[in-house]
């Protein structure tokens, strides 16, 4: 995307930051009310610990980020990332550390707040852009662009309040947009508008990345990020966990998810109640031996093949083992469910050990982290174990690119082009 | 590469105080402040012409009020309710004109406030020279004051036809200096109570209550004792000055000049000092206020 030049200063600098919120409100008022006290006295706060009911919302954060990177800011809910847009913005001060921008900071952190319902969207619009540092003959001079990438039309004159919330959207990234900042700061805004809305976001995103803005994106679309960011910054509880890769970054996003949703992961059925006891499970990627099956990493493509070792404490004639394929980031259930019913019509379990293996040439699962786990049935669909977690797949590679290149997605397929000429 | 795009301007954000270097802080205040005036007027604007956009009345609210005020205490005073002393000039003058510039007081007191009240959405997602919501509260307190001219003119015309009011070039030339007065110090103290009521409500819940009560020991509808506690309290409420200042100004009193100007010159100091603590407390205010 840009020539990589020797690195200068950062556009961004964001140095062992952390900040402190406070769980009780009475309490947050009270020690707001203390700082500014602090602050007025011009003594220091930085050396005053945890206060009662306080806990870090960023703890000892750092990273550079230089112009024409587009750092994709990724975590689950209340991992500190907003915290953080908030710090670089200006909002709120942090509690230690600092934090060093060159350049005209542009944010998105809400689309259409001081959006006045009353107005008009032409209003808006000049107000908008003020609030945004921008001056009346610059709005002027950009206002069919922006009323044309708005897609508002002839709405433009009527009241705010009769916009769909999809029209405030796109007025308010047509608006903060426009100002082409050094950095622009976006926050989970994209997600409000339709598709082809944010196809054009994210073309517009990738034209300021191409001259040189440096660009901090908040966002739980790992298709967004995967379009858009050159890298992820990945945060959990406060903290940067990782820093580097897109697709890296991702599958460690994932896996903080996967680890807590399944956490803890193995609660052993009682043997003596069960029939049939889940043992262990190994792998083999590419017919190398690999028994960590808590972390498999592979790429798209490679030959997996997963063998569980199972108890048997009575004999089960009809018996059916599945391994189901899970990842949080979707809204279906199972990505997979493969049964041993799909090609061993019958199988009969005597009591002893017995080791299960199921092959899955050529993984079709594109960059990201999945998990997986094992069930035991009777014929009659009695549960002998329950989905018992059994480890992570780690897909890495290969790197997705860009969307044009059609790397994309969650499934790589087997697929034939074929190009006639018509005329 | 864009390289007509040289990025001079650094930004340090630490949790270090910003008085701890009081020249900067001087510096940046007075520029924020400067700066912030285009955005004040965008934002006085819109909420001018939002204000009476859904209100069939229209701009009728300025100045009903007031109004209503001056008829029913010329009412209770008719009705022998309660007496005054000599106001010196005729007592519906007295009245009208006083619960006006009250009216002027008490916008400039509750304007700052309220403006950052309302901007709470927008102060907790975008980065804006914040002295603009301040500001704007003093434009609007501004333009509703041009609004109750449209009342004043006309009454003291009709005054002046029926004989008890005289129009005098220096009334004319001392009304907006003592309006001045009045909204620098209603603004002052407005802008000194606003990080306080920021963090709590409690700040424009007191204020309903202290406002009324206010009014009754300054020379609103009431006339000034020379003596007694009651006249003591007025004497040392600094409404009293700018208001009577005003006030005798317009009906061609002679006017107590050092009392206004110290008034005046010591709103200016608390101003000064209300900004300061505005951009100081702001940060973490916002940090309270939540995502």
């Amino acid at each position: 995307m840009n020539d990589h030049s020797p690195p200068k200063t950062p556009a961004i600098a964001v140095n062992t930051v952390s900040k402190k919120f406070c769980r009780s409100l009475k309490r947050s008022l009270m020690y707001g009310v203390q700082d500014t006290i602090h602050d007025l006295t011009g003594r220091s706060l930085a050396n005053i610990g945890l206060r009662k009911d306080e806990f870090w919302a960023n703890d000892d954060v750092s990273f550079d980020i230089h112009q024409g990177e587009c750092v994709g800011l990724i975590g689950h809910n209340g991992a500190g990332k907003t915290t953080v847009l908030k710090m670089l913005n200006g909002l709120i001060k942090p509690d230690g550390g600092s934090i060093t921008l060159r350049g005209r900071v542009g944010a998105l952190i809400a689309l259409g707040a001081g959006f006045n319902p009353v107005l008009t969207g032409r209003e808006n619009i000049f107000i908008n852009g003020a609030v945004l540092g921008l001056s009346r003959s610059e709005v002027a001079s950009q206002l069919n662009e922006i009323i044309d990438f708005a897609e508002i039309g002839d709405y433009i004159d009527t009241p705010v309040r009769s916009y769909s919330s999809g029209m405030q959207v796109r007025l308010g990234f047509a608006v903060a947009t426009a100002m082409k900042p050094d950095i622009l700061l976006i926050d989970e805004v994209l997600a409000v508008g339709d598709l082809d809305f944010r196809m054009k976001c994210i073309t517009r995103i990738t034209k300021l990345v191409d001259s040189d803005t440096a660009v901090v994106l908040v966002s739980h679309s790992m298709t967004d990020i995967q379009r858009v960011c050159t890298r992820t910054i990945v945060m959990d509880h406060g903290k940067v966990e990782f820093d580097g890769d897109v697709s890296e970054g991702i599958a460690h996003y994932e896996a903080v998810g996967n680890r807590r949703a399944k956490a803890p992961p193995t609660g052993q059925p009682n043997k003596s109640s069960r029939s049939i006891s889940f043992l262990s499970a190994s792998a083999t990627v590419n017919g190398r031996k690999d028994e960590e099956t808590d972390r498999l990493v592979v790429n798209t493509g490679d030959n997996i093949r997963i063998s569980f070792q199972i108890e048997c404490h009575q004999a089960v004639p009809h018996a059916r083992l599945r391994l189901y394929i899970d990842s949080e980031n979707l809204l279906v259930k199972h990505i997979a469910s493969l049964s041993t019913a799909d090609q061993l019509t019958t199988l009969r379990l005597t009591p002893g050990i017995h080791k299960l293996s199921i092959e899955v040439p050529n993984l079709p699962l594109r960059v990201g982290a999945y998990s997986f786990g094992v069930s035991a049935h009777t014929g009659e669909r009695n549960i002998l174990i329950p989905n018992t977690h059994v480890g992570t797949i780690h897909v890495v590679g290969p790197t997705i690119q860009l969307a044009a290149k059609g790397d994309a997605g969650l499934f790589a397929m087997e697929t034939k082009w074929t190009r006639e000429e018509m005329r | 590469m864009n390289n007509n795009k040289t990025p001079e301007l650094v930004t340090v954000y630490s949790p270090e105080s910003s008085l701890r270097s009081p020249a900067s802080f001087l510096r940046e205040m007075i520029l924020d402040t400067w700066a912030a005036w285009a955005l004040a007027m965008a934002l006085a604007r819109r909420d001018i012409s939002s204000m009476y956009r859904q209100s069939l009345l229209g701009y009728v609210w300025a100045f009903l009020p007031p109004l209503g005020t001056t008829a029913v205490f010329l009412f209770l005073r008719a009705g022998g309710a309660f007496s005054t002393g000599d106001p010196g000039m005729s007592y519906p003058v007295f009245v009208l004109v006083g619960t006006l510039l009250w009216q002027v007081f008490g916008d400039s007191v509750n304007g700052p406030l309220k403006a950052v009240t309302n901007a709470r959405p927008m102060l907790t997602k975008i980065r804006f020279p914040r002295e603009a919501l301040i500001l704007s509260a003093l434009l609007v307190t501004f333009f509703n004051f041009l609004v109750r001219l449209l009342i004043l003119v006309p009454a003291l015309c009709w005054f002046a036809w029926n004989g008890t009011y005289e129009f005098t070039p220096s009334a004319i030339a001392l009304f907006p200096i003592g309006v001045l007065g009045i909204i620098l110090l209603g603004y002052a103290i407005g802008v000194l109570i606003t990080p306080a009521g920021m963090f709590y409500s409690d700040v424009s819940m007191a204020l309903q209550t202290i406002m009324m009560f206010w009014m009754l020991v300054s020379p609103v509808v009431l006339t000034r004792p020379d003596h007694g506690i009651v006249g003591q309290v007025m004497y040392l409420n600094p409404v009293t000055h700018v208001l009577e200042f005003t006030r005798n100004g317009l009906v061609g009193i002679p006017c107590d000049w050092l009392a206004f100007l110290t008034v005046s010159m010591l709103s200016v100091v608390g101003l000064f000092i209300g900004i300061a603590i505005y951009r100081v407390a702001l940060p973490h205010t916002i940090a309270r206020m939540g995502m």
